[in-house]
């Protein structure tokens, strides 16, 4: 139990959230700043309203410090690797191998921060896309703030299958329920959500007049990437749905890039600074190019060949937390926290594939005097404020999580709203799930059961709810504070993310929509 | 921060990465106080936590 649910109470549990979105997008606050504000809010909503005492407080937050370092090893370590590709210059080459390709800015639009950014995805976790695809935009002429946005948006039908399925394992977890119940109607929603994310990265690149022009690749790309990623969800093979769709969504992009359409067609000239080859003369665009395949190979090596995913994920790092309640009674229960992979973790392949890379543009001359502490530096300058942000945005949703005010809010959407409407509501749970906590993963953990309770309690298709909810989650993960600093810290935008947020927050609830208007008109149509 | 002139750049970059360095360590410091059987160390660890939020804001 937890506060009884009122509009008042609901208001109050919604606080930490709403100063968050208040300091981000009403006075543009960067990150570090808006989830101070936040953290200092649920401190005190939860002190004083949720009956919350300091040993919960204190759990709560030493369990948010082993949940942001899961978070922060990624984040250095793609900053680590970016800087050193940089360096090499492979950024710089990417955006002037990639307009020799095609001239087309849709195109390269959608290639970057649509196709590549769900491949990405597909291995990749927690804004590693993003990090990873931002700073290829706008090495091809984008802006910083229309590429943290394209590639943000483009990442949000490929969440759930992507990171290896992790988010859709954790939902299966929860629930009980098997892949063969939950992948088609996860695989159906996700699929029908990859159009709306592939136009807005268009839109977004290129302005309103590029719709027509973009809307035959994408409606294309986007039934050829939602066809694979249901054969492989549902053949067994989820783990794969991001990878799989994002392979061959990049082939057939490539395909497309042999017509004469979509291979010449008249545009605005890269960023000048990115036209000359200078300092980049003489490089093979394949070597340069190495970081990227030395990613994806260990990616796939760790995850994929199980001795050596076994062997690197012998030590883990781990507390354990008793049980905790607040004076109204909710409990969270005692039990180890985050365990976190030393050796086998995401942030450990980047840190591999950033180690020997470096290695390798060492011996082949690719990196000037110097180079070492340049990185250094600016892995510093671009990690110091996001961390910052992470700290305490994480803090933010580990204490609405341990007073119970996550779940009141879920409570309130779900017991407000009729049978007839709950599927086009449980999209919107999910992604307020991942929203808080920047994660399609934990907002599976926090909602899941709940979203099946519901969907018992209203006799509605069980698979259809939870489907509707890792849809949700998977889009409301990637417009998450959490995710949009991560993003920003890569293109220098670091501190001026509440910029970036107004610009997502509004393009992001399309796929949210489409994808609540794809579960009721299921539910409606009743295939559930 | 990165209109601000050099020297006051890198002042203030080294002032948030001692508090990232403190927001990071006094959570850890936190778990192992709150096992002694006096709650003073947890209590000034935990007053020190929320100071760090209220420099965040500030800074």
């Amino acid at each position: 139990m937890t506060l009884s649910l009122s509009f008042g109470n609901w208001i109050l549990a919604l606080t930490p959230v709403l100063v968050v979105l208040v300091m981000m997008l009403g006075f543009r606050a960067g990150g570090s700043r808006a989830g101070g504000m936040g953290w200092l809010a649920a401190v005190t909503v939860g002190l004083i309203f949720f009956g919350a005492g300091f040993e919960l407080m204190a759990v709560a937050q030493v369990k948010a410090i082993l949940l942001s370092l899961d978070v922060l090893y990624i984040i250095w370590t793609a900053l680590l690797l970016f800087h050193i590709a940089d360096e090499a210059g492979a950024i710089r080459m990417i955006g002037r191998a990639l307009p020799q390709l095609t001239e087309d800015r849709v195109m390269q639009s959608l290639l970057i921060g649509w196709l590549m950014v769900t491949f990405i995805q597909g291995t990749g976790g927690f804004g590693v896309p993003v990090a990873v695809c931002a700073p290829m935009l706008v090495a091809v002429g984008f802006t910083p703030i229309q590429a943290v946005a394209m590639a943000s948006l483009g990442d949000t039908w490929a969440v759930t299958f992507g990171s290896l399925g992790t988010s859709f394992q954790t939902l299966m977890a929860v629930t009980g329920l098997s892949a063969d119940a939950l992948a088609p109607y996860s695989a159906i929603l996700l699929g029908i959500a990859s159009f709306p994310s592939g136009l807005l990265v268009a839109i977004i690149g290129n302005g309103w007049k590029s719709f027509k022009r973009a809307l035959p690749p994408v409606l294309l790309l986007s039934v050829v990437m939602g066809v694979v990623q249901y054969l492989l969800a549902t053949n067994g093979l989820w783990t794969l749905g991001s990878t799989g769709a994002g392979l061959v969504g990049l082939a057939v992009g490539f395909l497309l890039l042999r017509l004469p359409a979509y291979r010449n067609h008249h545009a605005p000239a890269p960023d000048p600074s990115m036209a000359e080859g200078g300092r980049d003369a003489g490089k093979s665009l394949w070597l340069v190019l190495i970081c990227y395949v030395i990613l994806v190979v260990l990616a796939f090596g760790v995850n994929l060949v199980r001795p050596a995913g076994a062997f690197l994920s012998q030590v883990r790092f781990s507390l354990d937390f008793p049980a905790v309640s607040t004076q109204y009674g909710w409990t969270t229960p005692a039990g180890p926290g985050r365990s976190i992979n030393i050796f086998g973790h995401p942030g450990a392949i980047l840190l591999y594939t950033s180690l020997l890379s470096f290695i390798v543009y060492r011996a082949v001359g690719y990196l000037q005097p110097g180079a070492s502490k340049r990185i250094l530096n600016r892995v510093v300058r671009g990690g110091v404020n996001s961390s910052l942000g992470i700290l305490a945005m994480v803090g933010v949703a580990s204490i609405m999580l341990h007073t119970g005010m996550t779940h009141l809010l879920a409570e309130g959407l779900s017991v407000s709203i009729g049978r007839d409407f709950y599927p086009m509501i449980a999209p919107v749970i999910g992604a307020l799930g991942a929203f808080i906590t920047g994660s399609n993963t934990n907002s599976n953990v926090l909602f899941g059961a709940l979203q099946q309770s519901s969907a018992v309690l209203l006799k509605l298709s069980v698979p259809l709810v939870l489907a509707a909810q890792t849809a949700g989650g998977s889009v409301g993960s990637v417009l998450a504070p959490a995710k949009v600093i991560v993003g920003c810290s890569t293109v220098g935008l670091a501190g001026e993310e509440g910029v970036v947020m107004r610009k997502i927050i509004g393009y992001g609830l399309v796929p949210i929509a489409t994808v609540a208007l794809a579960a009721w008109i299921i539910h409606l149509l009743g295939y559930a | 921060m990165n209109h601000l002139p050099p020297f006051q750049w890198k002042k203030r970059l080294r002032v948030r990465v001692m508090l990232l360095i403190g927001q990071l360590v006094l959570p850890f410091g936190l778990y192992f106080a709150l096992r002694w059987p006096s709650n003073l160390p947890a209590g000034l660890i935990a007053g020190l936590i929320v100071a760090s939020m209220f420099f965040l804001v500030w800074l």
